[in-house]
């Protein structure tokens, strides 16, 4: 085992190993450079500050439950710590509009949540869009890309509901997919690349 | 159902529909045989691997760059009083995982210095009689044991593998050592009625820091990969595996020496191999 200073310098994939072996310091390492995106992405999508908390430890928890499933060929440890972090605030966000529809029908209307999303998914969606730093690469793509990306990573929309809300083809739906990542990709790559060799 | 490769003699389909589903996948946005089958098709296909992890640093990027504030320092708290408690509630039950596990390779230790099938069908029943022991001793503890013990995966899991070795349906299979693991032995402990496996090897050479045993599941062709483990200074290992597909549908396994994190396909020498 090493101290948590020793980890002050290691790079994400040590840190990974180091969790592997159950040393905490790798772990409180890890946690001290991504808790605040994490937290940030969950607040950021579910404006609640009580579930973005929760979303946040259960993230850290499940890494250092599931440390070994990492797998370093597919793709870099941000990567994979982040979908963990977006999964889990999806399901967050979806148990949320079930619970919300069922209190829409009647079971409970006393209880409507103060915090209503609205009935509209893009609505709701565009609004955790505002104010985002990425707006900018955002607003490069045509607006029928963006409006996609909008619903199904901050809005939490699977290709079949964005299909199904926007009375569009799955099909459709799934190109303009295709060509919105496509496109983003070509304008964040220089950040990318500038992150991964300042360590991130 | 699976997706071929894309390969310079077969027409790149299999592929573009794979890609079709990588945003999808990388946004939480596929069920769970979905995810499985792009899973399965990354595996075994370098150029879509590629892309996907193209597609997931962006994704990342998007992540990482909505507004930022800084997480309460309660949660981090929580996380690690969260594992502290999951440390101390799971000693109990950790005691009782490495005695059965102590039965298990004194067995197939003895099993070692045996050949035939009166050995293997010995094994089998010396383990199932195990797995029962085992199995009633986790009941009788478990109505003390705090929820939390219950509700952990990595227990569940052991409970699970354990629990596999005295199911009606259970399978057990031997591995037989190659190369520099020609003296080891292994044994793959699987159920009809879980989606488990349970593997334990013995004598096999620990290994240098940065290296590890890689588990593959083979069907047909195809080499999947069922996760890594190392060994202690006597040789001993064990691991819980959760194959892409019901474990009877594989027709061998094998395992090999890889870096640490392991490999896509299998790169190293192999150590260990038999029939399913």
């Amino acid at each position: 085992m090493v101290s948590a200073m020793d980890y002050e310098n290691a790079d994400d994939r040590q840190l990974i190993e180091g969790i592997c072996l159950r040393d905490r310091a790798a772990l409180e390492a890890l946690y001290t450079k991504y808790s605040g995106p994490v937290y940030s992405l969950a607040m950021h999508m579910l404006r609640d500050a009580g579930a973005a908390e929760e979303v946040a430890q259960d993230t850290f928890f499940n890494i250092w439950r599931r440390a070994n499933s990492y797998k370093a060929p597919r793709g870099s440890v941000t990567s994979w710590l982040f979908s963990i972090a977006h999964n889990r605030t999806i399901d967050e966000l979806r148990k949320r509009k079930r619970d919300y529809n069922r209190i829409r029908h009647g079971v409970d209307l006393s209880n409507r949540p103060t915090e209503s999303r609205g009935d509209d998914p893009t609505e709701y969606a565009m609004a955790q869009f505002e104010g985002s730093r990425l707006k900018d690469a955002l607003t490069t793509l045509r607006p029928e890309q963006r409006e996609v990306v909008v619903l199904a990573y901050f809005g939490g929309l699977t290709h079949s509901e964005i299909s199904k809300h926007l009375d569009q083809p799955l099909g459709t739906v799934k190109t303009r997919m295709r060509l919105a990542i496509k496109k983003l990709r070509d304008v964040l790559e220089p950040q990318i690349r500038e992150s991964a060799e300042h360590g991130m | 159902m699976s997706w071929n490769r894309r390969s310079e003699s077969q027409p790149s389909t299999e592929c573009d529909e794979a890609s079709e589903l990588f945003r999808s996948y990388l946004l939480g946005g596929l069920d769970e045989s979905q995810a499985v089958r792009v899973e399965t098709h990354v595996e075994s296909c370098a150029s879509c691997r590629l892309l996907l992890e193209g597609d997931g640093d962006t994704l990342a990027r998007l992540a990482h760059s909505v507004p930022q504030t800084t997480a309460p320092s309660r949660v981090k708290d929580r996380l690690f009083g969260r594992i502290e408690s999951e440390a101390e509630s799971s000693r109990p039950l950790d005691r009782l995982v490495e005695s059965w596990s102590l039965y298990a390779e004194d067995v197939l230790r003895s099993l070692s210095a045996q050949s035939g099938k009166l050995g293997l069908a010995g094994l089998a029943i010396a383990l199932i009689l195990g797995g029962v022991w085992f199995y009633d001793r986790l009941n009788e503890i478990s109505p003390e044991q705090p929820a939390t013990v219950l509700e952990g995966d990595e227990l569940s899991s052991r409970h699970e593998a354990l629990l596999m070795s005295s199911s009606p349906g259970a399978s057990v299979n031997m591995l037989r050592g190659t190369g520099p693991g020609e003296s080891a032995r292994g044994l793959l402990v699987a159920s009809r009625t879980s989606d488990r496996a349970l593997l334990l090897v013995v004598d096999l050479p620990p290994l240098p820091r940065g290296m590890v045993y890689q588990v593959w599941l083979i069907k047909g062709s195809l080499m999947h990969s069922a996760g890594w483990f190392t060994v202690d200074s006597t040789g001993y290992g064990q691991t819980v595996i959760i194959p892409v597909a019901p474990f009877w549908e594989f027709d061998a396994a094998g395992i090999t020496i890889e870096p640490r994190g392991g490999s896509i396909d299998p790169t190293g020498v192999s150590v260990l191999s038999g029939e399913l």
